[in-house]
Formats: C-alpha cells, sequence, structure tokens
C-alpha cells in the first residue's frame, strides 16, 4: 500500500509521528498516574495532603484533561498524520515546520491548562476547564491542524479518501465546532486569566452537554474509530468487512451524536421537550454505533486464528468489544427512568471508563504497538510476551474499575431513595459515603494494575525504539526461537 | 503492507528527508509570527494582572524562541531529523 | 440518489458535508432555549449575587467542588425531602458558567443557604472531619488565611453586566466597599442589604479584621437556593413550569 509503483517509498513526514507517539506514553502515564492518585484521594481523603493545589477539586480536571486531550489528543493527532499520508500516499501538507508547531503548540496548550488547573484557573466546567487565553491558543493550534490534515487530503495521490480520514475529518472539523461554541466568553481584564461564560443557566447548561457529551462522540469516538479503521485491518492483514456499512454508520453516527447531550440533564430545569430529544437520539445511536464495531470485528472474518498468537490484534479486538458494550450501556443510561437512579452516581464513572479504558486506550495501545516498529525501522517489537502481560493485567484493571463502580453507583442510587418502614429516608448522605469506601478502594487497586500494564507498554516500546529484541518463545509455540 | 525495512536501520532514510526539509518562504512566515508571539509574551509578563497570567506569558515567549530555533535548524540544509 | 463517490473524492465537499451533518442537532436544541419564553419560569426574588457573593462563587469554582457538588434537585420525593423544593430555571439565570454539576460525592448543595451556621460552615471548610467525621472531602485552610482583593471585584461585575447580568452603575461603583461591609460586623449594610437582600452578614469567618476568601465561600453557601420564596410559589402562576412539576 504504501510501496509506490515504481517500488521506491513515497517520503513521508515520519519525524512529527514518532514525537507525537513519545508524548501519547508520557502524558498517558502521566494521566493515569493522576487518576490511581485522586482515586485513592476519595478512599483515603488524607492524601489530598492539605495543600490547596492537591485537592481533589483541583487535580480531577488534571486527571481528565490530561487522558483526554493529552493522551488521547497526542495519540489522535500522531495517528492521524501516520494514517493520512499513508492512505493519500504524500508527505504532509505544510511540510514540517507546521508539523513542528502543531506538535510543539499543542504540548504547550496541554502545559497552560494543566499549569492552570492545580494554580486554580478553571471556567468551571468539566472538560472544556481552560481559560480563555487557553481556549484561544488551542484554537490557533486547531486551525493549523485542520490546515494539514486538509491539505494533505486536497493533495492526495489516491483517487479516494480513504474512510478513517473521514472520520478524523469529522473529529478535528466538530471539535473546532464545539470548541469555538462553548468557550464564547467575556474576559473580566484582557491581562487576566479569569472570564465568564457568555451564556448563564440552562442555556449554559445545554451548551455544555452538547460540547461535553460531544467531546465524547467527536474526539473520544469519531477519532478513535478512524483509528480502528486503518490499525485494525493492517494488523489482521485483512480488508474493512463492509465498505456500504462504513458510508452507513459514518453519516448516522455523526448525525445522531450531535443531539445525544441533554441525556446529561435529565429531570433538571432543561424544558422536558429538550431532555426528551436527547433521550430519544441517544437511543437511536446504539444502531450507528453497533455498526461500527460489526464492521470493526467482522474485519477479521478469516483471521480469528491470530488472535491466538498475536496480542497486538488482541487490544485492538478487545477495544472494539468494549465500544461495544459501552456503546449499549450508555443507551440504556440515557433512558429517563434509568438516569433517576443513575445520574449523579459512581455508575457514571464506571460507563466512563469502561468506554475511556476500554475502547479509547485499549485501541491507542494497539496503534502504538503498530506504529513504533514502522516509525523506528524494527523488524518486530522488543518483547510479544510484555504485551500480553499488559493486556491481561490492563484488562484485570479494567474488570475491577466497572464492576466495583457499578456495584457502589448503584447501590448509592438505592440508598439515597431508601425510605424506613416509618415513612422516613432511610439515610443520611454521610451514611452513603461511607458504604461507598470499600468499592473506592477496589476501583484503586483497577487503576494502579492499569498504570502498571501502561508502564510495561512504555519499556516495551522504548525497548523498541533502541533496537533491542528480547530472545523469547513466540506465543502459540512451545519451543524457544531466537528471533532476528 | 510491508513498508518497513528488514533491519535495524537508522531511524532517518534517505528516502524521508525531503518530505522533512522546510520550504524558504513559510519559514520567513513563521519567524515573523513567532518573533510577535516572543514580544506578545514578553508584553503579556510585563502588564499581567495577576500571576498565573505572568506565567501564560512566560511560557509563550519560551515556546516562541524555542521554536525560533527549531524553524532555523529546520531552514538549514543539512539538519538531522534524528530525536 | 447521490453518489457517494462525490464525497469520497473532493475533500472539500466531505468538509461541507460533515459540517452541515454536524450542525442539525446543535441547532435545533439550542436555539429554541433563548426564543421560547416557557423556558425559564417568571418568579420573583431571584438577585444578582453580591459582589463577596460572587467572590465566593468563583473559589467555589477555582477549587473545583463542582466535580463533587451538583446544584440541581430533580423533581423526586426523596431529594425534595432531602434537599427541598425542586431547582428552577430561574433560579440560575445569572449563574455564568451554570453549576448543575453531575456527580454527587457529596451532597447537592443547591439549597445550603441557611441550613448550617456560618461557624459550622467554616469549620467544615477548614475541617470536615472535625464536624462530619465520615467525610471524605478535602482540607481548605488556606481558604483562612487568604485575603480577597476587594479593590478588583468591580471588573467582574462589569464583565458579567456585559454578558447580561443586571448590575447596575450603581452596583458596580459601590462594589469593593459593599464587599467589604457584608464582612465586617456592625458595619453599616443598609445599602447592601437594599442592593441584594437577604445576603448574610457579619463575621462570617470568625475572624472579623480581616475580609478573607473564607469570608467569600460562606457568604456565598449561605446565598445559595434562598432567593425564590418557595411558601408562596405557585408552579401554575410562574407561566408553564417545563420540568415535570408533579413528578413524585
Amino acid at each position: 500500500m504504501t510501496q509506490s509503483r515504481a517500488g521506491v517509498m513515497p517520503s513521508y513526514n515520519e519525524q512529527i509521528v514518532r514525537m507525537f507517539t513519545i508524548a501519547s506514553m508520557f502524558w498517558g502515564v502521566v494521566g493515569f498516574l493522576v487518576g490511581v492518585v485522586i482515586a485513592f484521594q476519595l478512599a483515603f481523603p488524607a492524601l489530598n495532603l492539605g495543600l490547596e493545589w492537591t485537592s481533589f477539586g483541583r487535580l480531577r480536571p488534571l486527571h481528565t484533561s490530561a487522558v483526554i486531550f493529552a493522551f488521547g489528543g497526542n495519540v489522535l493527532l500522531g495517528t492521524s498524520l501516520f494514517v493520512v499520508q499513508r492512505t493519500c500516499r504524500t508527505a504532509l501538507f505544510g511540510g514540517p515546520l507546521m508539523a513542528e508547531f502543531l506538535f510543539w503548540g499543542y504540548q504547550l496548550f496541554i502545559v497552560l491548562a494543566a499549569s492552570g488547573y492545580v494554580l486554580g484557573i478553571t471556567g468551571g466546567t468539566e472538560y472544556s476547564e481552560p481559560e480563555w487565553y487557553t481556549d484561544l491558543w488551542l484554537t490557533l493550534v486547531w486551525v493549523v491542524y485542520l490546515l494539514i490534515f486538509l491539505g494533505t487530503l486536497m493533495k492526495r495521490k489516491e483517487p479516494h479518501i480513504y474512510v478513517a480520514n473521514w472520520f478524523y475529518l469529522a473529529f478535528i472539523v466538530t471539535v473546532a465546532m464545539l470548541h469555538i461554541g462553548r468557550n464564547l466568553s467575556m474576559p473580566v481584564s484582557f491581562l487576566g486569566t479569569k472570564s465568564y461564560s457568555l451564556f448563564a443557566g440552562v442555556q449554559d447548561a445545554m451548551l455544555q452537554w452538547w460540547y461535553g457529551h460531544n467531546a465524547v462522540g467527536f474526539f473520544l469516538t469519531a477519532g478513535f474509530l478512524g483509528i480502528m479503521y486503518y490499525f485494525v485491518p493492517k494488523q489482521a492483514n485483512r480488508p474493512v468487512y463492509s465498505y456500504r456499512l462504513s458510508i452507513v454508520h459514518f453519516w448516522s453516527l455523526i448525525f445522531l451524536y450531535i443531539w445525544a447531550g441533554p441525556h446529561h440533564l435529565h429531570y433538571t430545569s432543561l424544558p422536558d421537550w429538550t431532555q426528551s430529544l436527547g433521550m430519544v437520539f441517544s437511543i437511536m445511536l446504539w444502531m450507528p454505533s453497533w455498526g461500527g464495531m460489526i464492521n470493526g470485528l467482522m474485519t477479521l472474518s478469516g483471521a480469528w486464528d491470530k488472535l491466538r498468537t498475536d496480542p497486538v490484534l488482541r487490544f485492538l479486538v478487545t477495544s472494539i468489544g468494549f465500544y461495544g458494550m459501552s456503546t449499549f450501556e450508555g443507551p440504556v443510561m440515557s433512558i429517563k427512568a434509568v438516569n433517576s437512579l443513575s445520574h449523579y452516581t459512581d455508575w457514571t464513572i464506571g460507563h466512563v471508563h469502561s468506554g475511556a479504558l476500554g475502547w479509547v486506550a485499549f485501541v491507542s495501545f494497539g496503534a502504538m504497538y503498530y506504529m513504533v516498529p514502522v516509525l523506528w525501522k524494527r523488524e518486530r517489537l522488543y518483547s510479544s510476551r510484555l504485551v500480553e502481560w499488559h493486556f491481561w493485567i490492563a484488562t484485570f484493571g479494567i474488570v475491577l474499575y466497572i464492576v466495583s463502580m457499578w456495584i457502589s453507583g448503584i447501590m448509592q442510587g438505592l440508598m439515597w431513595r431508601a425510605y424506613d418502614s416509618l415513612g422516613f429516608l432511610q439515610y443520611s448522605f454521610v451514611e452513603t459515603v461511607a458504604a461507598m469506601h470499600p468499592y473506592y478502594v477496589v476501583r484503586g487497586f483497577g487503576g494502579v494494575l492499569f498504570l502498571i500494564g501502561a508502564l510495561i507498554m512504555t519499556y516495551n516500546l522504548i525497548r523498541t525504539m533502541r533496537g533491542d529484541v528480547r530472545q523469547e518463545r513466540s506465543i502459540g509455540s512451545t519451543v524457544a526461537v531466537a528471533q532476528a | 503492507m510491508n513498508d518497513q525495512s528488514a533491519h535495524a536501520a537508522p531511524a532517518t532514510t534517505q528516502q524521508s528527508v525531503d518530505a522533512e526539509h522546510a520550504s524558504g518562504a513559510a519559514g520567513a512566515i513563521m519567524l515573523v509570527v513567532l518573533g510577535i508571539f516572543a514580544l506578545l509574551g514578553i508584553f503579556v509578563m510585563a502588564q499581567a494582572v495577576d500571576g498565573v497570567f505572568q506565567l501564560f506569558g512566560a511560557c509563550l515567549t519560551l515556546f516562541s524562541i524555542f521554536m525560533l530555533f527549531r524553524v532555523i535548524a529546520l531552514l538549514l540544509p543539512h539538519h538531522s531529523s534524528d530525536i | 440518489m447521490i453518489k457517494h463517490e462525490r464525497f469520497e473524492t473532493n475533500s472539500i465537499v466531505l468538509l461541507v458535508g460533515i459540517l452541515l451533518t454536524v450542525a442539525i442537532g446543535g441547532l435545533v436544541e439550542i436555539v429554541p432555549l433563548f426564543t421560547i419564553g416557557e423556558t425559564i419560569e417568571k418568579v420573583e426574588g431571584v438577585r444578582p449575587l453580591s459582589p463577596l457573593e460572587l467572590a465566593g462563587r468563583n473559589i467555589y469554582i477555582a477549587e473545583g467542588c463542582y466535580n463533587c457538588h451538583s446544584q440541581q434537585v430533580r423533581p423526586f420525593r426523596d431529594e425534595v425531602e432531602r434537599y427541598g423544593h425542586y431547582n428552577l430555571a430561574a433560579e440560575s439565570i445569572y449563574d455564568h458558567p451554570f453549576q448543575w454539576g453531575s456527580k454527587r460525592t457529596g451532597p447537592d448543595l443547591a439549597r445550603v443557604g441557611g441550613k448550617y451556621s456560618n461557624d459550622w460552615q467554616a469549620a467544615h471548610l477548614i475541617d470536615p472531619r472535625s464536624v462530619v467525621p465520615e467525610s471524605i472531602m478535602p482540607t481548605y485552610p488556606h481558604l483562612a488565611r487568604q485575603d480577597v482583593e476587594p479593590a478588583e471585584i468591580g471588573a467582574d461585575l462589569h464583565a458579567l453586566s456585559i454578558v447580561g447580568v443586571p448590575y447596575s452603575e450603581e452596583m458596580i461603583a459601590e462594589a469593593a466597599a459593599d464587599m467589604v461591609a457584608q464582612a465586617t460586623p456592625d458595619a453599616d449594610t443598609e445599602a447592601l442589604l437594599r442592593r441584594y437582600p437577604k445576603a448574610a452578614i457579619g463575621d462570617l469567618d470568625g475572624d472579623p479584621t480581616r475580609v478573607t476568601k473564607m469570608d467569600a465561600l460562606v457568604a456565598y453557601l449561605q446565598s445559595l437556593g434562598r432567593m425564590v420564596d418557595f411558601t408562596t410559589y405557585r408552579p401554575e402562576l410562574a407561566g408553564e413550569a417545563t420540568t415535570e412539576g408533579s413528578q413524585p
């Protein structure tokens, strides 16, 4: 595919993808580590350390932004530039200058946002916490990103735009729209950090979840589906299962996702018609989501046996499984009757993490394990056995996380609405908090396992970059083979 | 499919060099833009009404100066793209 | 039947197609919220925050309180009994940004104003476990150590007036004085209370000599949920209440 007709390798900008890959590894470990810290803060409040900079309220945005925008963002930027060059058979538009500006500009955005949170500078709305000056900076960087991506599409040497690029383009364009719409605000001074949102109350709430839910829909879904559509066929060495299904599920997914935001506002002061619209579209969203899952899984038709011997493919396929699971759980939770129990509880946190750890992170790990040997021109990974270890440790961590949050979430929701035989509320609020303690500990250990997995991956990838190859038995065979 | 060389070669291959070579006109524009950013950062550092905004100015200046050096390095004919 | 080929072979057509597709849902759901009058009930008593309360709200946001506390009581029997009357859209019309929250690691705070004494609030913020042993909330001792800046709050009122909060010229001009007066025992608060009825006044943090962040945050917490008088509130008279008001 990347071998051009004359047999000369087309000249790609690989350096920038290598940089994004290293940044993804770094921010992934940082984001998971902060996640583990705040998970244990909820179990053991002394870990807040009594300092203003390390309290849960300031570290939680640091965790969410680090994993979504720093880890996820670097993965998306890196893989999209990797994929768009190879599927268009041309180097990046704008050359290394724009690419390097994109890379370092994006890292500056992360540093500005993260330092702000710790120092108490936040817009105060979840996942769009950076203040106005950071938002402006990201807007500039994002325009450069769009120019690079679109320019590369326009100078492509293939007649058709490959399906992965549709998803990447939808991700870039829609995130731009959401980012600008959500962050319209009035700075108190153009020489100070503080600003006030242009909108208030019910309109601000709707705008927030229009943004917030589609950060999930376009940042964490559309972009990562782009990853799936390139790396799963590559790793399995099979064509995408159905071309027609990719068309249908692409357009229906991006059309329906935008409507789903109000399910975060069930039974609030948001008008009932908006809540009901949000619920109906959230349920409909189940179909295109599973369209993507089917297209990804069925791509393995005739190659299922590779799952036994290829742990990288196992990461990719498991991620699609988690994607299918959380896109089923999501519509269920958007039903108002279910939401009345699940909203405000840990069930939501568990749901998010089954998507974030199981889908987003696993598909990213799979893509990174694929890309590093290609980018550093290595024959294979340092160790497939370590990939295997990473896979099982991380999977076990996710299971601990999700199950403990299901139990604590449903339990807390039921305790809040429990009445005793005399018709009084049975539990005070703080009794329900105390009941969460064991589940918070279990969740924390789930996070530790996931972090250990990421550290194993980092070690494995760094050794691969250095050109080391571990002497080990290949998976599925019983004989020790010295490879390479 | 097979777009990797079969042995552990150095990271930079001859073929990928022209994809990583910058053009002069774009470089000149970037030098101007980054110069303006650096000055803006210094202005923000001097005039900011709160400490975190000063930090923002400092970060912007550092970023711009660092990128200026990177752009110059990319514009020079015999640059290395090793990490 | 449009051939999909058009989208696959022309990146600009693909770009425009995507933009149109993703714009529709947002437009249909967001724009009517600004134009349909019934979205926000007509109730009496909702006022902009006083300068000290506003400073407190900014601390509430900066400390990330919204990560664990909602400010939105839903119309369920258990929530109304636990917290108070379910929330109306009218109660947050001046909230830039809204702080309804999405998680109750701690309890809802929409109606916390007046439930606890100022002393309890200050002690609880300094060390939550001194008053609620099972609490898992972080401690905030630095709030009692750090002063607010009365000289700067006028600019905040001015910015909010630009985005639609009805702060008058007088309110902006008197902002610094109002801020100090609200947290100073025995100050002349007549003008303050005329501008901001029901504001909690006095020594809010146990240190009468200074105006600290603790004063501001306690003033904000004491203002929450108290502006609308629900003993006289009639949903049927407030225009069509848009939430399911009769939901058990």
